[in-house]
């Protein structure tokens, strides 16, 4: 048997079920640190977000002065004793507290349907000698080949993938020679007892012809209010007790053994197995709980299994789409005087910047990088189709202005509403340096040099494309890329850039750290300095979990020999498209 | 009318021809943004001939909030019944950078930043 805790809790992202985790030790912590035991991904989650702590028989919950609070069944908490069925719900996670970790699951079987006599559930109410728990009785003397048989149904149900299946191997054995069972059925009960207990699977029986046993409701009553292990049996009554000869229409004399199995909120799944009268003691009780366990157990590691199955294809896919939107950030290059080299990481699978850079037909180089309002899938689709426009208005060969007016267009046509998009786009000449710039709602490049002076290249400010007029004209201002000076384009994840201290980068420190790479401009490769902003911006995030993507292009402007020390390739022009 | 939650509240005070931001807007998507988007055009549908977006006490705004504050323009824009005057707070840093984006979507926008 593997050890029990004392509950788990069930984590889900939306509706989907991410894993369940025991409640084992004193304390475990909930946020998006990389660091706590139950890690939630989101960047409105505080980093040490919750606690769940052990204390005085119970375990609680508690806000750890969360920026968002955390809510337990709805109500807003700072501290709250957890009892089963809870929900700690914490942005779009939810966290439901359930005594095993198959609870809560959604329905995975419909219940059997009672055609005809062989499966209809019969309840009766006949007293009954008293219920017991293995508390009440005497320590188990439990057989080893029984041990051994019990060891067997934990590997079989261990492989054994259906539900119903499971279930049918495990009411079968109580029925088998083993067990001695002379019937048994998996039920639904509703602890409310407003509606009747539906059959799971088909009953167990142990001779053809043989009926449904009758449910004593005496014995569900006391399995729901106790939520453990219960036995009943005729021959317990003093002086006999005849009525609960009406339980079984074969067995005339007989006990009867509850064990909870599963369920949730207002359900409880029950196996209910009926054994002879004389059957009534701690080992029968205790072998039928201990089967029962080891299904709930088998159960929980289908549910992990399948939870670790989907969350793996889900990461794989995830994975695919990041590797297809690495590998539309081009490689570094030079062409002429320019030395490129690009910064670009997702903070989570995919993300919403997009950064480029594109040989024109003229010898310049079109520099690009936006940044899609809102972050995900939904960002990174709308990034992969400015991808797809800009290279195809590229090829049709627009010059900037037309360029970015026929981008917006697209853009106010095709994206949701409350959705826009910054950008930063220059045509720069690898030669002299001169730089055309259109800019829309982006942060400023930004140009350092040797001396470590950082400043804002001119530029005229649009509305952010998507919210840009149509009939907009659009301004194009002029600047220059000194030698030996670096251009850095950037998305906001960069000023907006958290330290482990919650403390804002800015564009003051992101400048600071431009300078600082700015300072080694003559001695190095865009490459490297690209290397060393990303390292720069690293150290500042320390353990720091990043809430948006990062992503620049650094340019260099040097003399060709400079540029032959990195790794990168020569851009080549394109052919006009027209 | 009025759309709040624990960290933020957003207020159509129609005889004050404002709209009133305070606290921290920092929902998760524009989706999200929904509830304030549609008070926002019960205050265009009014019938107003001028309103308010009182930004002074508001802490924080991220993309997604911008993006629901420039629909909205947008759509002010295009129906021409309305003129928009944008309060800021010269003692919230972030409000010069941001609402001036506002006024870049709608140049007729009144910014007003003291």
């Amino acid at each position: 048997m593997a050890a029990t805790s004392d509950g788990f809790l069930q984590i889900r992202r939306g509706d989907q079920l991410l894993r369940v985790t025991p409640m084992i030790g004193p304390r475990m912590v909930a946020g998006r640190s990389p660091d706590v035991e139950l890690v939630l991904a989101s960047d409105t989650v505080s980093r040490q977000h919750l606690e769940v702590i052990r204390e005085a028989g119970g375990w609680w919950v508690r806000d750890l002065g969360s920026r968002n609070g955390t809510a337990v069944n709805g109500k807003q908490i700072a501290s709250h004793r957890l009892a089963y069925g809870d929900v700690i719900q914490v942005e779009d996670y939810t966290l439901t507290f359930v005594r095993a970790p198959s609870e809560g699951r959604a329905p995975a079987r419909k219940p059997v349907t009672a055609e005809g006599s062989s499966t209809r559930l019969t309840l009766v109410d006949s007293p009954v000698g008293s219920v017991r728990s293995l508390r009440d009785l005497g320590a188990p003397k439990i057989d080893a080949s029984h041990l051994s048989r019990l060891v067997s149904l934990s590997a079989e149900l261990l492989a054994t993938e259906a539900d119903d299946d499971r279930l049918d191997k495990l009411c079968k054995l109580m029925v088998s020679r083993d067990m001695r069972g002379t019937a048994a059925v998996a039920i639904r009960v509703f602890r409310t007892g407003v509606a009747d207990p539906e059959l799971l699977v088909p009953p167990s029986l142990t001779g053809a012809g043989q009926g449904v046993p009758h449910i004593s409701r005496t014995v569900l009553r006391a399995v729901i209010t106790q939520g453990t292990p219960v036995i009943a049996s005729t021959s317990a009554a003093p002086g006999g007790n005849t009525d609960l000869l009406k339980l079984s229409v074969v067995v005339q004399s007989m006990s009867a053994v509850a064990v909870p199995i599963g369920g949730e909120g207002e359900t409880l799944d029950v196996l209910y197995v009926t054994f002879p009268s004389n059957y009534a003691t701690a080992e029968w009780l205790a072998l039928v709980s201990l089967a029962g366990e080891l299904y709930r157990q088998a159960d929980a590691a289908w549910v992990a299994r399948r939870a670790a199955q989907e969350q793996a294809i889900l990461e794989e896919e995830l994975e695919r789409a990041h590797d297809i939107q690495t590998r539309l950030v081009p490689d570094d290059f030079h062409l002429g005087q320019l030395d490129v080299g690009f910064g670009f990481e997702a903070c989570k699978w995919v993300g919403g910047d997009y950064v480029d850079a594109l040989p024109l037909h003229d010898g310049r180089v079109l520099i690009t990088v936006m940044d899609v309002c809102g972050k995900g899938l939904e960002a990174a689709l709308i990034a992969a189709g400015l991808h797809t426009t800009v290279h195809v208005l590229v090829h049709e060969g627009l010059s900037l202005a037309p360029l970015v007016a026929s981008l917006n267009r697209y853009l106010c046509e095709t994206l949701p509403a409350a959705s826009f998009v910054t950008m930063c786009a220059l045509v720069l000449d690898p030669n002299t340096g001169v730089i055309e710039h259109v800019n829309c709602g982006h942060p400023p490049p930004l140009v350092a040099g040797r001396s470590g002076v950082v400043r804002e290249i001119a530029l005229h400010e649009h509305a952010p494309l998507g919210f840009l007029d149509v009939d907009e004209a659009i301004v194009v201002t002029r600047d220059q890329l000194p030698r030996d000076h670096i251009l850095v384009l950037y998305t906001d994840g960069l000023s907006e850039l958290l330290n482990e201290r919650d403390q804002m980068l800015g564009v003051e420190g992101l400048s600071t750290l431009i300078g600082e790479v700015g300072r080694a401009a003559p001695e190095s490769s865009a490459t490297r300095l690209a290397a060393a902003l990303r390292g720069a911006l690293a150290d500042y995030q320390g353990r720091a979990v990043a809430a948006d993507d990062l992503s620049f292009i650094l340019v260099l402007r040097a003399v060709p020999a400079v540029m032959r020390t990195g790794p990168q390739r020569v851009a080549r022009f394109p052919k006009p498209g027209r | 009318m009025i759309v709040e939650d624990k960290e933020y509240s957003v207020a159509f005070e129609a005889t004050e021809r404002r709209v009133r931001f305070e606290g921290q807007l920092r929902l998760r998507s524009p989706r999200d943004y929904g509830p304030v988007l549609e008070l926002l055009r019960a205050a265009h549908q009014s019938g107003l001939d001028s309103l308010t977006l009182d930004f002074r006490n508001l802490d924080m705004l991220n993309s997604s909030g911008i993006g629901t504050i420039g629909a909205f323009l947008v759509e002010v824009r295009k129906a021409k019944n309305m003129s928009i005057i944008v309060l800021g707070s010269a003692n919230k840093r972030w409000q010069g950078r941001t609402l001036a984006t506002l006024k870049k979507i709608w140049p007729q926008v009144e910014l007003i930043i003291d």
